[in-house]
């Protein structure tokens, strides 16, 4: 009979459904102290400050100043915050029915100590948005940049280069933005000398900083590196580039390995994504 | 028997003191709610609230993260594609799609408490009451009813669509289809619903103090965010003060309980309109409103009282 009750207690606790409600960390003993102390720590570590004075600094460069205030008189009070924060947080990240009992254990604190818990915790863990650049998926840019081989020195050639490229930008996985790679190719053209030269024009892309503010992005700087290849002419460049929405600017050094030359290029782009921008 | 009211406020992620604060309620008896009104983030969990769900509002509010509820979007490109928002709510909908299935939509029609979500139609410019029982509309709002699990989802969307940040909602009430937007554009705190529904006892969420928190130093040389965003607070304190005011003036008239359960200080100065969903944050802030809604109301009895 009690083997049946212990099965019975075992298939609902294992029901995923009541995961949360049956099996909390507050209902263990050993988890709810645990919570307790962490909860209790912290509040400790900044009991030193007080009362909390109304209308403290809750701006983020005054509340930054206070806190490189204190940092700097107060070191070893400082760390200890620091480190009580992070426990917090750490011990918090296993499950969100840790989360939940760490709720539960603020009424052991006074009124002061939680509003410096929440005054401590905003400033020391804030969220951050995905980065929209770098969307997932196929795309096409066309490109073209104007410059000069051999600048400065008596063989300074006009020189161009254009391309149109089928793109295909990598996302983390289960992300569909906030790449950090795209690869490239399609046919280039690149002209100087009053030649023009049909390439297989290969391109990678690395988006290295998002352009805009927390609140709203406007586009995001990259490396590029590229190449053309055909029977009589071979680059390689790398360059800079911005993206703003659809459209580019990019500085490219190229070298012509044929001619040993140097070839600096400005140029514009446009891109085209077959998925939802 | 007397009659319960809810109301809880917008915030965003400062919702999460609202859920504590529920809570806490829940824990000392009082754990259901004849009407309930909601704006913006206070109507995300409100519908969960009518069902005592505060188990799984405490695992959500614990669990998201900023993409979970809203995506970055390139502003160039919305400007030039004439997307008038600056956060995607996609993932919004599916959360809310997740949690409001057909059965939870069915006992929530069922369940005799009257919910009620408010927002605001871009076109008139005057707040929608989406109820779930049909109670009249009066000169301050006018009310539809939610008779469909997907109305009742594009209300909770619209409740708490701030605009100019999130999508707006189109909604076909019945006189051609309007763009809704966030409640708490002229109902932060959405007492008039309740208060014309004479409710004996009132418990107000409010993620926000009652006053204003003090502003920087000097505004003459900062960035136009940070301008932005003190205006939007002063905005928000107006129409909160208003909302107040709607709420003294019905226990003056009447002489009924209203208790105000709110944090003493701004939760998240730094985030106006409460968009910054960190885990770690809204632990501390649910710990606040537990706390907060146990010393407000310390030993109230089982209901009926």
């Amino acid at each position: 009979m009690s083997k049946q009750v212990v099965l019975l207690f075992l298939a609902i606790c294992s029901y995923p459904g009541l995961s949360f409600a049956q099996t909390t960390c507050c209902d263990n003993p050993i988890c709810r102290d645990s919570a307790r102390q962490v909860v209790t720590s912290l509040g400790k570590t900044i009991d030193f400050l007080g009362v909390y004075p109304s209308g403290q600094p809750v701006d983020d460069e005054r509340k930054k100043q206070f806190i490189d205030s204190l940092k700097n008189n107060e070191p070893a009070r400082y760390n200890a915050i620091r480190q009580a924060a992070k426990q917090f947080d750490e011990w918090g990240s296993i499950d969100v029915s840790r989360r939940d009992c760490l709720t539960s254990q603020f009424e052991n604190l006074s009124p002061d100590q939680r509003k410096w818990v929440s005054y401590f915790i905003t400033a020391l863990f804030s969220s951050g948005f995905r980065s929209p650049e770098f969307r997932k998926g196929f795309g096409i840019l066309v490109h073209t940049g104007i410059g000069a081989s051999s600048l400065f020195t008596s063989s300074e050639r006009f020189a161009s280069l254009s391309g149109l490229l089928l793109s295909y930008t990598f996302t983390p996985k289960g992300q569909n933005t906030g790449g950090y790679v795209r690869a490239m190719i399609g046919p280039g053209l690149y002209y100087s000398a009053t030649k023009t030269y049909l390439l297989v024009h290969p391109r990678f892309e690395f988006r290295i900083k998002d352009l805009g503010s927390d609140l709203a992005s406007i586009g995001c700087l990259k490396l590029i590196v590229q190449g053309g290849f055909q029977k009589d002419i071979q680059l390689g460049g790398l360059g800079i580039g911005a993206e703003i929405s659809r459209f580019h600017l990019q500085l490219t050094e190229n070298y012509l390995f044929n001619e040993s030359a140097l070839v600096l290029q400005f140029g514009l782009g446009y891109s085209l994504a077959f998925n939802k921008q | 028997m007397p009659t319960r009211a809810l109301i809880t406020s917008g915030g965003g992620a400062k919702g999460a003191f609202t859920v504590g604060a529920l809570s806490a309620l829940a824990e000392r008896g009082i754990n259901s709610y004849d009407i309930i009104s909601g704006t913006s983030t206070g109507a995300l969990l409100s519908a969960l609230s009518v069902l005592g769900k505060f188990s799984e509002l405490r695992e959500i509010y614990l669990s998201v993260d900023n993409d979970d509820i809203l995506t970055k979007q390139n502003i160039v490109s919305n400007i030039l594609n004439e997307r008038p928002f600056i956060y995607d709510t996609d993932p919004l909908l599916q959360m809310i799609n997740q949690h409001i299935t057909d059965d939870v939509f069915d006992q929530i029609m069922a369940s005799p408490t009257i919910l009620c979500l408010t927002a605001i139609s871009l076109q008139s410019g005057k707040i929608t009451v989406f109820c779930t029982k049909d109670i009249p509309s009066t000169e301050n709002y006018s009310v539809s009813v939610i008779a469909s699990r997907q109305r009742l989802i594009d209300a909770l969307l619209a409740s708490s669509s701030q605009a100019g940040f999130l999508k707006p909602v189109s909604i076909d009430t019945g006189s051609g289809i309007e763009q809704f937007v966030d409640g708490g554009n002229r109902d932060v705190i959405p007492s008039r619903v309740v208060t014309d529904l004479n409710p004996d006892e009132i418990y107000v969420m409010s993620n926000n103090p009652s006053a204003l928190f003090p502003g920087d130093a000097d505004y003459s040389h900062t960035s136009v965010l940070n301008v932005i965003s003190r205006a939007i607070s002063i905005f928000i304190q107006d129409v909160r003060e208003n909302d107040l005011a709607v709420l003294e003036d019905y226990v003056r008239r009447t002489n009924r309980k209203v208790f105000r359960i709110e944090p003493s200080e701004d939760l998240d100065p730094a985030h106006a309109t409460g968009l910054n969903f960190n885990r770690t944050a809204m632990t501390v802030w649910m710990g606040m409103g537990r706390s907060e809604a146990a010393s407000v109301v310390p030993n109230r009895p089982l209901r009926p009282f």
